[in-house]
């Protein structure tokens, strides 16, 4: 039981590799930190591990298996850039039921406040936006949840209230949890275990 | 100022040479701040108040013909970028003409970006990358106000250096630097004094050497909390229940 990346390897434009020989593991309940240079590939490992893209080389397994199309992807991926994961022309309300109908108490534990559910996306900042991004991830199918730089937008305090919910959510249903960041003092806070991608 | 239809006073000052971090709550208003002294609030905004520039008042005229001249602006948001456009060119946009690619190329090298990056459209570049591109297209000659709206998230230590040393030299020049941001530490590295702004209020203008210890040189308790949250500090103090809140600044 774990989600699998083995041998890792990706490029854009051939023989330009991002990178190359990846290899980690994130078990249920367990968190990874993933740091590294800006630009050595992070997002992009990210993007392969939740199933957005396929690796050149090596393969992604979730549970000794793979996922079948079609189905809900168990692995869900936070975006580093909320503006840009959300649907500009959907009501926020409807951005966070697309896939499920949250728990007001996930609502709370959050802080997305009621009257922001009628609101379109511009009118929000960018740590609001990210808050519901977090909520939508936490389907109840979901079993892994990869968030790439997920609290850059949000002040310290709101950071830590944030990281404590999401921690105790993945704590509590064994959730596997990969965070991508640049903060090594966050990372060092948050983490269980480290994978330094490229050594550059 | 008063953004939207919250009546909240909003007020912060920067003197020439100097730098101002602006930090607060998500939402309190940081960026809507930025889009008012630009004047590209969204068309449905209402704002009120004041803005003086250099010793005269900043009308609508008066920032369609200073920004991206001697008002620059670095964005939060990489929507800012042309999705359409190699991020090279977008670079080159406002410098002058015959030297424009031979200077882009330098700040790329500067920003420790690669010169055949400047061939690549932004979906093709990564979070930290794209900060970088954003931040090259600031820096301008003749630039006396620089609006940084959280230039540094994504960044590794080395390039966050540069933008850092890039925005002190800004200051150094006789500009005026408004450092909107999260990250408290970097921002306490080259700034002179901090705003902390919280639902659209000044909570406190402090200054940067009051960031020290367990915050004791603080005025508010919001700012207090704020210090004592980062991971460098008590990051855990605000986990633990309402009521022992108050014991968080104890430390660990």
């Amino acid at each position: 039981m774990a989600l699998v990346g083995n041998n890792l390897g990706f490029y854009y434009q051939k023989d330009r590799w991002i990178f190359k020989n990846i290899s980690l593991a994130v078990a249920p309940g367990e968190v990874l930190g993933l740091s590294g240079y800006s630009g050595c590939g992070k997002t992009t490992l990210a993007r392969v591990l939740a199933g957005y893209v396929s690796s050149r080389e090596g393969r992604v397994s979730l549970d000794g298996g793979t996922w079948g199309k079609g189905k809900f992807r168990p692995v869900q991926l936070i975006y580093q850039h909320p503006e840009k994961a959300i649907d500009p022309k959907w009501r926020m309300g409807e951005v966070l039921t697309e896939a499920y109908k949250p728990e007001p108490d996930i609502l709370e534990a959050f802080e997305i406040r009621e009257e922001w559910l009628k609101r379109w996306p511009i009118e929000l900042s960018g740590g609001e936006l990210q808050r519901f991004c977090i909520v939508r991830a936490l389907h109840p199918q979901t079993k892994y949840i990869i968030a790439d730089e997920m609290t850059t937008m949000l002040d310290a305090i709101t950071q830590a209230k944030i990281w404590h919910s999401l921690l105790n959510i993945c704590q509590s249903r064994k959730l596997g949890l990969i965070v991508v960041s640049h903060e090594k003092s966050l990372l060092g806070r948050v983490c269980d275990r480290m994978y330094e991608v490229g050594h550059g | 100022m008063r953004a939207g239809q919250k009546k909240p006073l909003l007020q912060v000052d920067i003197h020439e040479g100097e730098i101002v971090a602006v930090v607060g709550a998500s939402g309190s208003g940081k960026s809507l701040l930025a889009h008012a002294v630009l004047g590209i609030l969204p068309g449905n905004a209402i704002c009120e108040g004041r803005i003086i520039y250099r010793g005269e008042e900043l009308t609508e005229e008066r920032k369609l013909r200073l920004r991206g001249r001697e008002i620059s602006f670095i964005p939060q948001s990489v929507n800012y970028l042309d999705p359409l456009l190699r991020v090279g060119k977008q670079v080159q946009i406002g410098l002058e003409k015959s030297t424009a690619q031979l200077k882009q190329r330098e700040l790329f090298r500067q920003y420790d970006l690669q010169e055949r990056d400047g061939q690549l459209f932004p979906y093709e570049l990564s979070g930290g990358m794209l900060r970088r591109v954003l931040f090259a297209t600031s820096v301008r000659e003749g630039v006396r106000l620089v609006i940084a709206d959280e230039p540094t998230p994504g960044i590794h230590p080395q390039a966050l250096a540069e933008i850092l040393k890039q925005l002190k030299t800004f200051a150094e020049e006789g500009a005026r630097v408004m450092l909107i941001t999260h990250d408290i530490m970097s921002a306490l590295e080259i700034a002179h004094r901090v705003a902390v702004i919280k639902d659209g209020c000044t909570v406190e203008i402090a200054e940067a050497s009051a960031f020290e210890g367990r915050g004791e040189g603080l005025k508010t308790e919001y700012t207090q909390r704020l210090w004592s949250a980062l991971p460098q500090n008590d990051f855990d103090g605000e986990f633990i229940e309402k009521g022992a809140v108050g014991h968080g600044f104890s430390g660990k």
